[in-house]
């Protein structure tokens, strides 16, 4: 049976070969590699992809229906739970507007626009760290006045650990807090006898002075004892 | 590794571990038996020469009347006798 030919003919008589119905939906599925069904019905099922140049589908749904598939196909691509399809500007842009905006701390947040308050609502008014600065590899030996530097300018305060002393029971260990005033700081402690070494604070370290005792209760005889108020550790405190 | 901190006369003052001395301390990588003070750090090696002993000045009158003082209120205190 031979082919008919149609043909399609112009207001200015001019003609050019028409297509029927079937030549047409021939043409769809060579070029889509699917068979579209009756025109009114008819869904162009797959387009193709420019880079691979193959044949791709879409599918679009809800989360829940998208779990429920039992495969999910390489040449498909999954929408799902939006109808809409954003273009990349209007996705960094949203995300950018998600940035700016003030999360709450029960989702990782911290619920303000200041540093101030987000310590506050962190629970962290009052809070501060604690640097080692420095850590005496010695502590049997005495220890003499004299002076370790530091930069401190960056702290607001030290905190010096000082050992209990050999041979003084009831003392302990001592923890103290020293303002970097550059203020000479005595400290007292009374076993059988009564010590004090003073302690200065500055920027640039901590001064420590001999420690004494007084050799007699009341009066104002003193005797060098440099085994007490040896320093263990002293930290930089920084208030966040 | 330690750093030492020495007085002038190259008395050891203290110690503390490398990561947390200043530069220019000298480095050692051990340490002399005993109490640090006692030695001197010169030319690189430890020299035991520690420091005498501080004997305790006697008391003086004041201080003698001023214990005495001490010690005759603490008596009174404990057995309730009135002075």
């Amino acid at each position: 049976m031979t082919e008919r030919n149609y043909w399609v003919l112009c207001d200015d008589n001019c003609r050019f070969p028409g297509m029927t119905r079937e030549q047409i939906y021939d043409a769809i599925a060579e070029a889509t590699g699917m068979t579209p069904t009756p025109v009114d019905e008819a869904f162009i099922t797959m387009i193709k992809e420019q880079n691979a140049n193959h044949n791709i589908k879409f599918w679009h749904g809800t989360e829940a229906q998208f779990n429920a598939l039992e495969e999910t196909d390489s040449d498909t691509v999954y929408v799902i739970g939006t109808n809409k399809v954003k273009s990349v500007d209007a996705l960094e842009a949203a995300v950018s507007e998600l940035q700016e905006e003030v999360q709450p701390v029960e989702r990782g947040g911290t619920g303000a626009t200041s540093a101030a308050q987000a310590r506050t609502n962190l629970g962290l008014h009052g809070a501060e760290t604690r640097t080692l600065l420095w850590t005496n590899a010695s502590p049997s030996s005495a220890f003499a006045a004299q002076t370790l530097t530091f930069d401190l300018s960056e702290y607001d305060a030290v905190e010096i650990i000082y050992k209990e002393a050999d041979g003084y029971s009831g003392i302990g260990s001592i923890t103290r807090r020293h303002t970097i005033n550059g203020v000479s700081n005595p400290m007292f402690a009374n076993t059988n006898r009564c010590f004090t070494r003073s302690v200065t604070v500055s920027t640039n370290g901590v001064t420590f002075a001999g420690a004494i005792y007084y050799t007699s209760y009341g009066g104002s005889s003193t005797a060098t004892e440099n085994s007490f108020f040896v320093p263990m550790k002293i930290y930089g405190i920084r208030e966040v | 590794m330690y750093a030492l901190n020495l007085d002038t006369d190259n008395r050891i003052l203290s110690v503390t571990f490398d990561e947390y001395a200043p530069e220019e301390q000298p480095r050692v990588e051990t340490l002399p038996e005993g109490d640090v003070t006692d030695y001197k750090y010169i030319d690189n090696e430890f020299v035991y020469d520690p420091v005498p002993q501080p004997v305790p000045p006697e008391p003086s009158l004041e201080d003698r009347v001023a214990q005495n003082e001490a010690d005759i209120a603490f008596v009174a205190m404990m057995t309730d006798v009135e002075l």
